[in-house]
């Protein structure tokens, strides 16, 4: 036990400095994303990130829940406290009419839910996620072994956390629109303010343009990713075709948002876009006649001590850290009691 | 956290367990229980220990109420035998002064001639005179005599015939100054005015034919003092 750690078992209340984001069911080869970020006084550090050799598949049942594992976690990611994001096809976001509403998923299994109002005008926001795998999840992580799970939260919501930070440090007043570009999903969130106006999911990830470009070129969808990077190579009118009725809803969601909350979107943003971000920005530029900026998930991170060739291969998959990051961040925030 | 806050936190309560490999909610029932049985320990130590005390002081007050009476009688012979031996003491000492003059004087019998007749032989004892102290009350009381020894006087009276008197008696004198009486006596001295011729006495100890007038004479001697050791 450190002095700090000492310390503040004798306050009442106190924030929490060291913690690892762990991103469970994102379904990706390397692994589980998990970055560790730690406080120190206003600013927030990168200790260590990287793929955790683990099964991170969610459960999708009780009958697959019932078989717990037991994670852990290398020494530098052995923070006292785990926040986890969990990317759950069960898992739900969406604007409420009022709180307290009931969703019809319970009607099939246990939820936990919340929802949260962000302005008297504003619809609440429900998130709810599926009681087996939360309790799942929770359990990953076991008492006495650093860490143990101090949140639970929603990819997308983890990840709007971590864009609302951002607005935060860059006083960002204006209206915008965020793109999180998840595997199977991508989120889009109007933001005012850092508050969230808007949310709305279009079932386009980025495994679905891997695979429109790999049956397009009749290529194997693992150099899909080579090939997005290559200049040599345009892949502009497959983009074009698939990105159209994203962008369309991304239009859709400006419109509504400066109709219908009287807020002018002035920027757009897109995160988690792992590979062609040319071209996303090509088309956005096509289709919606504006500029659409990247947002990088450790943007306003600090760099902890990493070699440079360990750097470079976190910038290249920075994309895929957004949701640990975000959960990271917003258990930062807590207060503990 | 922010009004506007996105941490959504699905997490229950219960769920959350510590990192630390000291898990409190086991350590501190453990350690309340400890700390009690300690206490109850150290309390039934001093229970115990009061208990004995206790007990202990029933049987010295029960033995000190059995021995009050003989204690009483033990310490009124102690005293009664401190006071005996104190008398024993004194008395040791009266025995160690004892001067035995009697086979010495008997010997005067065989100094004194026919014609000298002893008519009183005195011993006397004379005390000196007392210091004077100025009183101690802390001082303890001597057991003994307050003297240390007493100064014996011999005083030997008597007449001769006026015919060879002096000179018998001046024999007497010397015999008495003799080593004969030495463990007796120190000095032997006629004071002045004691040797005087006396005639009107109305009966003569030579008898009724005997002359009518007589040497009176008295010796004064000094004898060994009585030390009372």
């Amino acid at each position: 036990m450190n002095s700090r750690n000492f310390k503040n078992l004798f306050k009442r209340n106190h924030v929490l400095t060291d913690v690892v984001g762990l991103e469970i069911g994102a379904g990706l080869t390397r692994g589980v994303p998990a970055v560790r970020l730690r406080r120190q006084s206003d600013k927030v550090e990168v200790v260590a990130a990287g793929f955790l050799d683990l099964k991170g598949d969610l459960p999708e049942n009780h009958a697959a829940a019932e078989t717990q594992p037991v994670w852990q976690l290398p020494g530098r990611f052995a923070a006292p406290h785990a926040a986890l994001a969990l990317t759950s096809t069960l898992g739900v976001i969406r604007h409420a009419t009022g709180t307290g509403e009931d969703i019809p998923e319970k009607k099939q299994m246990m939820y936990r839910e919340i929802d949260r109002a962000f302005g008297t005008d504003i619809p609440p926001l429900l998130a709810a996620m599926p009681d087996f795998q939360a309790s799942w999840a929770a359990k990953l992580l076991p008492e006495g072994r650093r860490p143990t799970a101090c949140s639970l939260q929603l990819t997308s919501l983890a990840a709007m956390n971590c864009f609302q930070r951002y607005a935060m440090c860059h006083s960002l007043d204006s209206g915008c629109v965020v793109l999180f570009v998840f595997q199977s999903y991508t989120a889009m969130v109007a933001f005012h303010s850092g508050i969230p106006l808007l949310y709305r999911e279009h079932p386009l990830g980025f495994l679905h343009i891997q695979q429109e470009i790999a049956s397009r070129m009749q290529m194997d969808v693992a150099t899909v990713n080579q090939f997005m990077e290559d200049a040599s190579v345009d892949l502009s009118l497959i983009f074009e075709s698939v990105l159209r009725p994203l962008y369309r809803q991304v239009e859709i969601i400006s419109d509504y948002v400066s109709r219908r909350r009287n807020t002018q979107v002035s920027r757009y943003y897109l995160a988690g876009a792992v590979a062609g971000e040319s071209y996303w920005i090509s088309v956005f530029k096509q289709i919606m006649q504006g500029e659409i900026d990247v947002f990088r998930t450790f943007s306003d991170l600090q760099m902890g001590e990493t070699d440079a060739s360990a750097l470079a291969d976190l910038k290249s998959t920075e994309p895929l850290f957004l949701g640990a990051t975000g959960a990271a961040l917003a258990a930062l925030e807590v207060v503990e009691k | 956290m922010s009004p506007a806050s996105l941490h959504y936190n699905f997490l229950h309560e219960s769920e959350r367990v510590s990192s630390s490999p000291i898990r409190l909610r086991f350590m501190v029932p453990i350690f309340s229980c400890f700390i009690a049985a300690c206490m109850v320990i150290i309390w039934q130590f001093y229970a115990i220990q009061v208990e004995a005390v206790k007990s202990r002081k029933t049987l010295v007050d029960d033995e000190i109420t059995t021995m009050k009476g003989t204690y009483s009688n033990i310490v009124m012979d102690r005293a009664l035998e401190k006071e005996l031996q104190a008398e024993l003491k004194q008395l040791s000492f009266y025995k160690a002064s004892r001067n035995r003059v009697g086979e010495t004087l008997h010997q005067l019998t065989n100094c004194v001639s026919d014609r000298v007749q002893v008519t009183e032989v005195r011993l006397a004892i004379v005390p000196l005179p007392k210091e004077i102290v100025k009183p101690n009350p802390k001082a303890p009381v001597p057991l003994g005599p307050t003297n240390r020894f007493d100064t014996v006087s011999l005083r030997i009276s008597g007449r001769a015939q006026p015919e060879g008197g002096s000179g018998l008696v001046d024999g007497l004198l010397r015999s008495l100054q003799s080593p004969a009486f030495s463990n007796v006596i120190q000095s032997a001295v006629i004071p002045k005015g004691a040797f005087r011729q006396e005639s009107n006495l109305r009966t003569s100890f030579m008898g009724e034919g005997g002359p009518r007038e007589v040497l009176l004479f008295e010796i004064n001697c000094n004898c060994l003092p009585r030390r009372y050791e």
